[in-house]
């Protein structure tokens, strides 16, 4: 028994091993992701990352990809059970116990899971090694080492376990409710005819419409989870829709569908595993050209000196104006000073509280705000523009006024959260973004995760002025440009400050509230290169998904290329144009998955763009790298195609002269 | 391809061809598959070729149907030497002259009937209209022009036979090849299928040079070629009743196995 299935294995050996290189590839992609991820909260955090850590880099950036993958399994999985199924039916009718054949089947499956994992794991680790340098030079002003600890290997187990159990499981549910013949309906014969679905059309469009919607909404502004699957789910339905409707109008038109059907048989014959190819590569482009492209532009410039228009910005107090007029009198500086209170919110954030007429005297802007009103002017990066602000959406937010304070937050459950405290209700009479003070983000405690950047809060002038002697902590910002020594000024304020000025709550090393440009640029610059380095590595390992995809689909038509390749050759079809018409339905489904990947997301960039109220030269940079990074991506994708394409005809060719008469 | 006056469409001389094993350490053995054989075609003729399995049936119609080239010898085609043949020249000879009928058919699964008799006409760019007619009109003689519009998965092998013989005539070939047309074929089918083309050799006034193992089909042809380890052992004409050469041919097999 056991030579009959080593046997009968051997004989697909081909195929076994296309899916062993999925499971494979799948693996140690999952293990560089999270290998990868680690490293950069290593980098960033000097330490290792804990499993929480992991487990959020795993589900805020390659949540999709996982999905995808787990999907890209099931199709291997359904294509080798589809060559497979040959081997087993004729078993079954030669009467093979169950036992045997369930052993079979294990034995098969086991094999395939237990070698792509460790395979995997094995890639992983090789690819995460040789990254590691790549990691250490760019970032060599942060760290002088970078490892990755056992979290990477513990998640890829688990995801793994996920994908391959879920897959097992699918497939196994399809034969059940469906029937061995359900499978084999994706095969050669009989796969499922093109449909023309216009409710599906317009299903598409709603849920595209709703995903533009949601970008303006709660869920736009809380992460692009929501959005990206409201597009993913929209491209799927169009996809099928208009598809289904482009070949069933291209029927209509003779001449052209008779000059197109040479190549475009499949399409027709089985639409729905194109489709679902097609649709996986449109999804992950999708994602690589909405996510992560707009992660550059956001963090491209790395060095923005516009976001801090001040040397220096000190929360200090009306007490140390002394200690300011000797700095002013005593150094070539340029100073202004502001008014103002703390408000803490519940955003675990500590803000400048100014009146109305602060505000006015210090920008020329005037608004009239009721008591129970503020006006928020968010200062904040690119990137954290159109996210939720202090009033989490509400439009409601409760503050508390004066500075942060241990209270405010209940400690004792599993994360921080805010107390009853923040006890004065506020209604939102408007916002904006623009940097008066500076992009200062918080320096928060270990347990509180996050960062909150400090905004300007606009009270009313009557409201302002009955609480601003009660409010705790700084009541004068005080704002520096030094022209003269530099190092002495800062010198003298740090060390002033020191003994004079209150404590940034959130600061774990218990620093002041004086926010220096010459750091915080260093900081962000360096917060930046991460970003785009993780932006980056994500790019590339979708890429390589996207590529796999298509050349996987490839593969599986080979034989049905090669036959068809030969047909038109005793037909009497010229080189030239056999080979163009190769070359042609190769290509198509790229430029489907291009096509469908890349417009739906022009508009979803748009619209994100759009919400975060930038100058028309920022907006501009983002089309700009969206464009730069569509067409790159798609000309390296065509051209790898175009050339794995050559190859695969050069492979037909040479087996059919190698074999030139055995037809 | 310039028009020649030529009595023989095929004027096969003296051709030998081998096949090359790889046997130990990469070395290659050369196995002879074709020793110098010799025979004409005349046009409107019906030829069978038979033989033992590996005598080099196949091997022999794939080089007069230009889809390989023998070692030695040389095949005229309408007067012209096939190794002058190739290119643009050959794939239009392939379009228009000569068509080719297997024993499995070799139907596209994902074109409709209708659409893989049309094939060789879409080849040609011509004008669909007519096309489907000229495919309707065809599949009408050879009775499946109810199947049209079915796959070839959904017919029977006598159904997938007659497709592919309107294929093979639809672009009005001279030179028709068939390999073993009936060879997955029940009696009742082949029959048919042979029928089928008796009347476009009578009628239509094609070609047809067909490798079969069985003497009842052969006995549908003008001559029978029959081979012998690589050479041409005999070769039986029809002379009047067909009853009478199914017989000699039954000698004949008889003789030499």
């Amino acid at each position: 028994m056991k030579s009959i299935f080593f046997k009968s294995l051997w004989s697909s050996r081909k195929d076994y091993f296309l899916v062993i290189a999925g499971g494979i590839f799948i693996v140690s992609l999952v293990f560089f992701t999270t290998a990868i991820g680690d490293c950069l909260v290593m980098i960033s955090k000097g330490r290792p990352a804990d499993v929480t850590e992991s487990v959020g880099i795993v589900e805020s950036a390659f949540i999709y990809c996982y999905i995808f993958f787990l999907l890209l399994m099931i199709l291997l999985l359904l294509s080798y059970l589809r060559k497979r199924s040959k081997d087993y039916e004729m078993l079954r009718k030669l009467g093979i116990k169950n036992r045997h054949f369930h052993a079979f089947v294990a034995a098969e499956y086991l094999g395939i899971v237990t070698i792509s994992v460790s395979g995997g794991i094995l890639i992983g680790m090789i690819g995460t090694e040789l990254t590691k340098p790549i990691l250490l030079h760019v970032f060599s002003d942060m760290v002088t080492e970078i490892h990755y600890g056992l979290n990477p290997i513990k998640l890829t187990m688990i995801v793994s376990g996920i994908i391959f159990g879920l897959s097992f499981m699918i497939c196994d549910e399809v034969i059940v409710c469906f029937g061995i013949e359900a499978v084999l309906m994706m095969g050669k014969k009989a796969g499922r005819a093109f449909r023309k679905s216009p409710v599906f059309g317009l299903l598409g469009i709603l849920t595209y419409m709703m995903g533009l919607f949601s970008l303006c909404s709660y869920w736009g502004k809380t992460g692009k989870l929501v959005p990206t699957a409201f597009g993913i789910i929209a491209v799927y339905l169009m996809l099928l829709s208009f598809g289904g409707i482009y070949l069933q109008k291209l029927m209509k038109k003779e001449r052209k569908y008779y000059r197109n059907i040479l190549w475009m048989d499949n399409w027709y014959h089985r639409f729905f595993y194109n489709m679902n190819m097609t649709y996986i590569t449109a999804a992950f482009l999708f994602v690589i050209f909405f996510s992560f492209f707009t992660k550059l532009a956001d963090n491209y410039p790395v060095y923005e000196e516009t976001n801090y228009p001040y040397d220096i910005v000190w929360m200090a107090d009306a007490l140390d104006e002394n200690f300011l007029d000797s700095i002013e009198k005593n150094h070539s500086v340029t100073l202004d000073k502001i008014p103002c209170i703390r408000v803490t919110a519940p955003d675990y954030g500590e803000h400048t509280g100014i009146s109305a007429s602060i505000l006015k005297e210090w920008t020329g802007k005037k608004v009239d705000l009721k008591d129970d009103e503020v006006y928020i002017i968010y200062q904040r990066e690119r990137e954290q523009r159109n996210m939720l602000g202090i009033d989490y959406g509400r439009e409601m937010p409760r503050l508390h006024i004066g500075k942060a304070e241990s209270f405010l937050w209940l400690w004792n459950t599993p994360s921080v959260i805010p107390s009853a405290r923040f006890d004065t209700k506020f209604k939102i009479a408007g916002k904006e973004d623009r940097i008066l003070t500076g992009i200062f983000e918080s320096r928060q405690v270990e347990k509180l995760h996050g960062s909150v950047f400090e905004d300007i809060i606009v009270f009313s002038d009557n409201y302002y002025n009955e609480v601003k002697n009660a409010a705790k902590g700084s009541d004068l910002a005080v704002l520096l440009n030094i022209s003269g020594d530099y190092e002495q000024v800062r010198k003298e304020i740090f060390t002033y400050a020191k003994e004079h000025s209150e404590i940034n709550f959130f600061d774990h090393k218990n620093g002041n509230l004086i926010y220096e440009k010459r750091e915080l640029l260093l900081e962000s610059s360096q917060r930046k290169i991460y970003n785009i380095t993780s932006s980056v590595f994500n790019i590339i390992t979708l890429y390589f998904c996207v590529v796999f995809i298509m050349v996987t689909k490839k593969r599986n038509d080979f034989k049905e290329m090669e036959y068809k390749y030969h047909f038109y050759l005793i037909c009497g079809m010229p080189e030239r144009k056999r080979k163009k018409l190769m070359k042609k339905e190769v290509l198509f489904p790229v430029n489907l998955a291009i096509f469908f990947g890349m417009v739906p997301c022009i508009f979803y960039l748009y619209m994100s763009v759009l919400e975060k109220h930038l100058h028309m030269m920022q907006n501009f940079r983002y089309f700009l790298f969206a464009a730069l990074g569509m067409l790159a991506g798609s000309i390296i994708l065509k051209i790898f195609m175009y050339v794995e394409t050559c190859w695969t005809i050069k492979k037909i060719e040479r087996k059919q002269k190698d074999g030139e008469e055995k037809i | 391809m310039e028009k020649k006056k030529y009595k023989y469409i095929l004027d096969i001389q003296n051709i030998e061809k081998s096949y090359y094993t790889v046997i130990s350490d990469g070395e290659k053995m050369e196995c002879p598959v074709l020793k110098g054989i010799s025979f004409r075609v005349v046009p409107h003729d019906f030829i069978g070729i038979m033989g033992s399995s590996g005598c080099g049936k196949t091997t022999l119609l794939n080089i007069l149907g230009m889809l390989g080239r023998p070692d030695k010898g040389k095949v005229l085609y309408k007067g012209i030497s096939t190794n002058e043949i190739y290119g643009e020249r050959l794939a239009m000879i392939r379009r228009k002259e000569i068509a080719f009928i297997f024993q499995d058919y070799y139907l596209m699964d994902s074109l409709s009937v209708k659409e893989n008799i049309m094939l060789p006409l879409i080849l040609n760019e011509e004008d669909p209209h007519e096309s489907a007619r000229t495919a309707e009109k065809i599949a009408d003689k050879f009775k499946i022009a109810k199947l049209l519009n079915k796959k070839p998965y959904e017919l029977s092998g006598g159904e997938k036979q007659r497709t592919a013989i309107c294929r093979a005539i639809a672009e009005k070939p001279e030179l028709i090849l068939a390999d073993e047309p009936t060879g997955n074929l029940d009696s009742r089918s082949a029959k048919i299928v042979m029928n089928s083309l008796a009347y476009i050799n009578k009628k239509l006034g094609k070609t047809i040079l067909m490798v079969t193992h069985d003497p009842q089909i052969a006995s549908y042809c003008r001559k029978v070629l029959f081979l012998k380890e690589g050479k041409v052992l005999d070769i039986l004409k029809c002379e009047s009743d067909k009853e009478e050469f199914r017989r000699n041919i039954l000698n004949q097999m008889q003789r030499m196995w």
